[in-house]
């Protein structure tokens, strides 16, 4: 119920029916009042003039026959008298070998009132009462009217239809002019759940002069939105640079107090430097990616992993051979945290692989999926788990800053998606699945 | 007036006279009603019925005339083409007895 447009609707059913009901009334009423009028302004007519026949006779004669012109004659026409003084009836030549039940009137001087005639016919009858000859008598004049109240019925059928024709065609109207007017609304909400998944997009300011503010609102909040997000990731960025250089020659002291000898001293002002440069990374990575989800451009892997392999290709001067493979449509993830993932798992790949880097990608709107293979030395089953934790490696022999799978499990669960660690069966290596959903939160 | 009032009232008793004399074998619907409730005759509404089924149209006039012991309805209908069909049908039983096209 809480529905505009089903309000809407409603409210306009309700109306037309009601109208619908007073004319179907109407319709009723007016007809056939007018039909009696005209029907009883004759009958009275006839009324008088019989009893304007009778003043003439000497007394009540037994039949009028011919009487008011041939239809009062011609047997069961449809026009029909009866006079009754006491026990003296007097029918109509029409009557024939039938009889009507009219009323006697006593007290008040004329009715009408509606009769079953013979052969089915429906009559409207006048009676009126009258002194003749010092006698009371009552005139009875009844006409039929089966045929003009079947024609008022067929009229009222016609305009019922004509009317719920009429009825229909306005509902429909009106769903078509709420469904135009109210698109924009759609337009925002899709608009909305593009600025989730990291698409901004302007929206068309016109509309419905009610709707216009919340575009245009809406508009606003987006800029704003993109304009604060910006200028955080800028502030941060700005804040690792500034300390990278005090840190080196934090760096440079610790090495210079290791010459003179001070080598626990200096062991543990390395340590808390490789703290304090473990946590601008992870903030200044965190800081990107809070970003996901909000203006900036989509992720086609179609578009950027191959560039991005040739460029590991090259950093590994060429020794290892990256087998690519993408199906499916681009959908939306934000490309600065996919190049991210897939730089960190290709880096760490190509750096252990002996010579193959297979990598597959599966993408569609309900999200990512890949798979990232070499023929490396892979790693032993118990280790699995330990992967992820930033900081720790479990070789030493190769360069790295021990961040890069961090990195990685950070971005999948910013994503709610899965990481999964195994041994690959074709290439003897380490095997990654990556698992990226796009649901109503993934993307937060 | 008086006198006016007696013209009209001789000019209907001869109206009436001449009614009753045209109809020494023809019956006032009053006898008409009569032979009706003694279940004498077919109810009118029978006839007519009976009488559309051999010739539609448009009833002009009906008389009952007594023959022979019997009743017989001669009915005048006016066809859709505007000729006239005189048909006579026996009171009782409601049988066509005789049918013909008056020019």
């Amino acid at each position: 119920m809480n529905s505009l447009r089903l309000r809407l609707h409603l409210l306009v059913v309700a109306g037309l029916a009601l109208l619908l009901l007073v004319q179907m009334l109407g319709l009723r009423l007016i007809p056939q009042t007018l039909i009696e009028n005209y029907v009883l302004t004759r009958l009275q007519h006839d009324s008088d003039t019989l009893y304007a026949r009778l003043l003439l006779t000497p007394e009540l004669p037994a039949q009028i026959y011919p009487t008011l012109g041939t239809v009062y004659d011609t047997p069961l026409s449809g026009h029909y008298f009866r006079i009754t003084a006491g026990d003296h009836v007097i029918r109509s030549r029409s009557l024939w070998d039938e009889d009507l039940v009219t009323p006697t009137l006593t007290q008040s001087f004329s009715s009408v009132s509606h009769l079953a005639g013979p052969a089915g016919q429906q009559l409207l009858s006048y009676s009126h009462r009258y002194e003749v000859h010092g006698e009371t008598l009552t005139i009875s004049v009844a006409e039929d009217v089966t045929v003009m109240e079947e024609t008022v019925r067929g009229l009222e059928r016609q305009l019922f239809a004509l009317s719920l024709l009429a009825l229909l065609l306005v509902l429909v109207l009106q769903v078509w002019i709420l469904r135009r007017a109210l698109r924009p609304l759609d337009d925002a909400v899709e608009s909305c759940v593009l600025l989730e998944s990291g698409q901004a997009r302007e929206l068309k300011e016109q509309g419905p002069s009610e709707l216009q503010p919340l575009l245009q609102t809406i508009n606003r909040l987006s800029r704003h939105h993109g304009l604060r997000l910006a200028r955080s990731r800028r502030a941060l960025g700005n804040v690792s640079h500034a300390l990278k250089t005090p840190l080196a020659v934090l760096q440079q002291q610790a090495d210079e107090m290791d010459r003179r000898g001070e080598k626990s001293e200096a062991d543990a002002m390395r340590l808390q430097l490789a703290t304090m440069g473990q946590t601008i990374s992870r903030e200044l990575h965190r800081a990107r990616m809070a970003g996901s989800g909000t203006p900036g451009a989509r992720f086609d892997a179609q578009l950027e992993l191959p560039a991005l392999c040739e460029a590991l290709r090259k950093l590994h001067h060429r020794r290892v051979e990256i087998e690519l493979t993408i199906t499916g449509e681009p959908c939306a993830l934000d490309a600065d945290d996919m190049l991210e993932l897939f730089g960190n798992l290709l880096d760490n790949a190509c750096k252990w692989a002996g010579r193959r880097v297979r990598v597959s990608v599966q993408q569609n709107t309900d999200g990512l999926r890949a798979q990232i293979e070499d023929d490396g030395p892979g790693v032993e089953q118990e280790n699995l788990g330990n992967l992820t934790q930033s900081g720790l490696r479990l070789d030493e022999s190769r360069p790295g800053h021990g961040l890069g799978l961090g990195i990685v499990q950070d971005i999948v669960e910013q994503y709610q998606g899965t990481l999964k660690f195994s041994r690959s069966t074709e290439l003897d290596g380490l095997r990654v699945d990556v698992i990226l959903p796009i649901g109503k939160n993934g993307a937060g | 007036m008086k006198r006016f009032n007696l013209i009209a009232t001789t000019l209907l008793t001869g109206l009436l006279a001449a009614g009753t004399t045209f109809a020494s074998d023809r019956l006032d619907h009053n006898e008409i009603y009569k032979l009706r409730q003694s279940g004498e005759i077919m109810s009118m509404e029978k006839v007519l019925e009976h009488a559309r089924t051999i010739q539609p149209g448009q009833l002009i006039e009906a008389e009952l005339e007594r023959e022979k012991g019997g009743y017989v309805y001669e009915l005048k209908i006016i066809d859709a083409e505007g000729r006239m069909h005189k048909l006579e049908l026996d009171a009782r039983s409601g049988e066509a007895l005789k049918r013909k096209i008056e020019d």
